[in-house]
């Protein structure tokens, strides 16, 4: 692989500085001092609009739909590894995850396809059965999406903002995806 | 029968006329039989804005967001039955439908406006049982957590083009029977 990687991370929590954005601040600070180019992304400050059914893009191969998103797909596309996370609200990913998600139907191939992709998912429960609701949708888009997917953090039993800085197990294993989004094939 | 309340239908599908909104009126016009009053709103005409997690609902019992969240929670609160419908979007419910509820967060202290309210889902969907399944199974896991009386689950797998379930007599009447028992 001669291509500088280069990894973006996709925060679809409303909170900066809460424990999805630190989580992903410690996969793409391991994913930098692996030599990546790295670029973070608050899907809250991005002009994001609903998926309207309307099948367009199905006939077309694009969106109707102009906003934001346009920019985020290109940085999708223009990577070698992202991040997306979403902490759990009412037993799935945000409104703001989902929005984002919802779109990929008319984004193409280009964001996805041999893409290595990890997942972050933070919630309040202890059991990590709280998280499984998310993670089985996330990873089945991922993979109709065929996006290679490398790994899903869950991380379980944090609920104030930021309580993921006193947790050094999670950060360490967010370091450790980090490595693994930027080393191997 | 003369007072069966009120049922309140919510489409989250962004279609108008699709299938998510002919099972919801299916299941309002079941309701009616039994005797209730009914009346409807389509999420995709609203705008209802994303959770911002500011946790201010929890400090003062009110939403920061002004939109039109307020207006659904007026209908929600007089009705004695919600039927709530989205088709299947990757797993779970539409983007709609999920910004909706993660607005529900503004009740979490105080939670009388879920306890033994009446609840139906509606849920087509054009794939496989297993897509309709995850995002039944999200949705009865929030009813049952919020303690609401879940009355019925209908899913409507294969209902492939716009307002094609209009042409399956079998989810139609599982439908208008489904509005019959939230009614009751």
């Amino acid at each position: 692989m001669n291509e500088t990687p280069k990894v973006i991370g996709i925060v679809a929590s409303p909170r900066h500085g809460g424990n999805t954005d630190l989580l992903i601040d410690a996969m793409l600070a391991e994913a930098h001092a692996a030599g990546a180019a790295v670029e973070k992304i608050h899907l809250g400050d991005v002009d994001l609009r609903f998926c309207q059914g309307c099948e367009r893009c199905q006939e077309t191969g694009t969106c109707v739909i102009e906003d934001g998103l346009s920019q985020v797909f290109q940085a999708m596309a223009s990577s070698t590894a992202w991040i997306l996370g979403s902490p759990v609200y009412v037993h799935a990913p945000t409104g703001q995850c989902k929005a984002f998600i919802d779109r990929w139907y008319g984004a193409g191939s280009e964001p996805f396809v041999d893409k290595r992709v990890a997942l972050v998912i933070p919630f309040a429960d202890s059991d990590e059965h709280a998280g499984e609701r998310s993670k089985v949708l996330l990873e089945g888009v991922l993979r109709w999406k065929r996006a290679e997917h490398i790994a899903t953090l869950l991380a379980p039993g944090v609920w104030a903002p930021g309580a993921v800085q006193t947790r050094e197990d999670l950060l360490q294993r967010a370091r450790d995806v980090g490595q693994a989004l930027v080393g191997g094939s | 029968m003369t007072d069966s309340g009120r049922v309140l239908g919510i489409v989250g599908s962004p279609r108008q006329g699709g299938n998510t909104d002919v099972l919801v009126q299916e299941i309002l016009a079941g309701a009616a039989d039994a005797g209730a009053q009914t009346e409807i709103v389509h999420l995709g005409e609203l705008r209802i804005g994303a959770c911002r997690a500011c946790n201010a609902c929890h400090e003062t019992g009110r939403c920061v967001i002004s939109d039109d969240m307020a207006s659904v929670v007026e209908l929600m609160t007089r009705s004695d039955a919600w039927v709530l419908g989205t088709p299947v979007y990757w797993w779970g419910p539409t983007a709609q439908f999920k910004a909706f509820l993660d607005r529900w967060y503004m009740f979490d202290q105080e939670r009388a406006i879920f306890r033994n309210r009446k609840v139906a889902f509606a849920i087509p969907s054009g794939g496989g049982s297993s897509y309709a399944n995850h995002t039944a199974g999200i949705l009865e896991e929030v009813a049952a957590y919020l303690g609401m009386d879940h009355r019925g689950t209908l899913l409507a797998g294969g209902a492939g083009g716009k307002g094609a379930v209009q042409g399956r007599a079998d989810l139609m009447l599982q439908a208008r029977e489904l509005g019959q028992a939230i009614a009751r």
